[in-house]
């Protein structure tokens, strides 16, 4: 019998599982030496059961047990809470299973049971779904500080630390700033602009571009230097993952703590796992910024360079063709310049048809002779300059002979997309109302071949001169 | 009015670019105004300080120098009310608020008849 229970008791010892006993008439509290372990209390054969309550996390102590609810019966078989043990005040999660012993009347007699510490499982669900919060936030983080916030809110929240920051650091001027950071309740922030002089040992170690792991400054030789500055922001332990660009630091990512820390491997690779996320959403930020200001640019360039083949053709043509052919010229430069304009709102890559056609014919029509209607669908970027050709063609012979040479003419532009046959098309209608009868060209211009060229410059144009005014159908493929 | 030898109202073009400068001297001429040219906002102002004649400043936003064309039209609003002011960018397009009273933008490249339709709006 006493050989059974010893080795019950050896088998328990193994699987950090802790027993107690509580009974309910005297209040004795027997505990087994793995349970002291657990709450991180001397070994002892029996404690007030105060002693093992009061390290019960406040929030949590309504699902667990007391001396009333063990007593009337109320206290739940099985529960989950946290603890701050005794010895070092570290954040556990226990599981406690506890039976009631009752005698033949019913009473209870006693309350016993088993505690487990389930703190590394629960620290691996914590940073996996820490992990997936940060992939969401920073997937949606529109700047660099909300990235920031995310980060460090998830490491501090997560770790349990006292504080996480991001700081950015720029060796030549000597500084480095915290702009965001996150702190326990309590802790005071780092946030703001610090000289390097103060950390300069750290930031030699930083350089070097691997994780900086401190697990108790007081007691790290190198760092003494660097001590004063840590105490001043009661930073005991840390955690710092460098951010190098083209070699060089730029920027660390912190988790401090203001006690003594053995960060495990796990909690260290969490850290770089952060790291790593938010560095790399803050690089693509950072290229996306400088990708809007090269298209900036670039439209800029383009738009001056436009500017100058106007001036260009002016001055040599001015003698040798008449006005009116300049003009046209530089009508359809502009309407060009217009296509570049809204290529530029979507990277080049494609425009808002909407927006295309109202820029475009606003060189031409007053607001009020025009009826425009249809999808704001985007179009590629061919797409979009041969429609810029196109509109700007109907629109000028519109003005010159067709329904808006005359005060009371109007025109209707229709757009919708096809999607009846095997490939989407887009069918836009140009309708003139209230003009003289169109008559067809006599002479094939450019403007004429290139409304015979139609949306995508490959046909698939329908025109017709009718009495009461010139309409005409455009069809392309969606493409 | 006060206008130039010629009788013609006096147009200030500044440009930095020397075709597009040239490019506005054509229209503007064409268009029947007499024109002086400066290729930054300093030798404008320094025009403007040295002659009365001048009725209309058509100026480029994005210059070189100390003053842009933005703040060049600011600083002629405020020295010398009665000019009128159209301004011209392919960069930018100025809001409502930043352009001057009774100033006007023009986006570039510019089509001949909207500056000349904006230089006839004004009456001078």
């Amino acid at each position: 019998m006493r050989e059974q229970r010893a080795r019950v008791l050896a088998a328990q010892e193994a699987g950090r599982i802790g027993t107690f006993e509580a009974i309910i008439a005297t209040g004795e509290f027997r505990c087994s030496d793995e349970m002291c372990r657990i709450f991180g209390l001397p070994e002892a054969a029996e404690y007030p059961a105060s002693t093992f309550e009061k390290l019960i996390v406040p929030d949590d102590r309504s699902r667990s047990s007391n001396a009333r609810t063990r007593g009337d019966g109320s206290a739940s078989i099985f529960t989950e809470y946290r603890i701050r043990r005794a010895n070092d005040g570290a954040l556990r999660w226990l599981t406690r299973r506890g039976d009631y012993i009752r005698d033949e009347a019913g009473r209870i007699v006693t309350f016993t049971g088993t505690v487990h510490d389930i703190t590394d499982r629960k620290l691996a669900e914590l940073r996996q779904a820490g992990m997936i919060r940060l992939g969401d936030e920073v997937r949606d983080a529109g700047s660099v500080d909300g990235i920031v916030r995310s980060a460090t809110r998830i490491l501090g929240e997560t770790l349990d630390l006292s504080r996480a920051g991001y700081a950015r650091i720029d060796v030549a001027a000597n500084v480095l700033v915290a702009d965001v950071d996150w702190t326990a309740a309590g802790s005071p922030s780092g946030r703001g602009s610090h000289s390097l002089t103060g950390v300069a040992e750290t930031i030699a170690e930083l350089k070097r571009g691997l994780p900086l792991v401190v697990r108790d400054s007081a007691a790290t030789e190198w760092l003494s230097l660097d001590l004063p500055d840590y105490a001043e922001y009661r930073i005991r332990a840390h955690v710092s993952i460098p951010f190098l660009a083209g070699g060089k630091l730029v920027g660390t990512l912190y988790a401090h703590s203001d006690v003594p820390r053995d960060w495990t491997v796990d909690e260290i690779t969490f850290v770089r796992a952060v790291a790593d996320r938010a560095y790399s959403a803050i690089a693509r930020l950072e290229s996306e910024e400088r990708q809007r200001s090269l298209n900036a640019e670039l439209s800029h360039r383009m738009k001056n360079t436009l500017s100058l083949v106007q001036a260009i053709a002016t001055r040599t043509l001015r003698d040798v063709v008449d006005k009116t052919a300049l003009d046209g010229f530089q009508d359809r430069i502009i309407a060009l310049s217009k296509a570049h304009d809204v290529l530029l709102q979507q990277d080049w890559r494609s425009g808002r048809i909407r927006e295309l056609v109202d820029a475009v014919l606003a060189l031409h029509v007053e607001g009020m002779r025009l009826e425009a209607s249809g999808p704001n669908i985007l179009i590629g970027s061919r797409a979009v300059l041969s429609l810029s050709m196109l509109l700007h063609e109907l629109a000028t012979n519109a003005v010159k002979h067709g329904s808006l040479s005359s005060e009371s003419g109007r025109v209707a532009i229709n757009w919708k997309v096809d999607s009846a046959s095997a490939h989407a098309s887009l069918v836009l209608t140009w309708d003139e109302t209230g003009g003289p009868p169109a008559v067809q060209p006599v002479k094939l211009g450019l403007g004429s071949r290139l409304i015979k060229a139609g949306l995508a410059g490959t046909g698939g144009s329908l025109v017709r001169y009718d009495s009461t005014g010139f309409k005409a159908e455009f069809r392309a493929t969606l493409a | 009015m006060v206008a130039s030898a010629t009788g013609r109202p006096v147009v200030l073009i500044v440009e930095d670019e020397p075709l597009l400068r040239m490019l506005a001297v054509d229209i503007i001429e064409e268009a029947g105004f007499d024109t002086v040219e400066a290729a930054h906002a300093d030798e404008a102002i320094e025009i403007l300080n040295a002659r009365s004649d001048i009725r209309i400043v058509f100026t480029d936003i994005h210059m070189p120098g100390s003053l842009d064309g933005m703040k060049l039209a600011l600083a002629i609003r405020e020295r010398w009310p009665p000019i009128e002011l159209i301004m011209t960018s392919g960069q930018t397009t100025p809001g409502e608020a930043d352009i001057p009273t009774r100033g006007r933008f023009l986006p570039k490249p510019y089509a001949r008849h909207q500056l000349v339709a904006a230089l006839n709006a004004f009456s001078l």
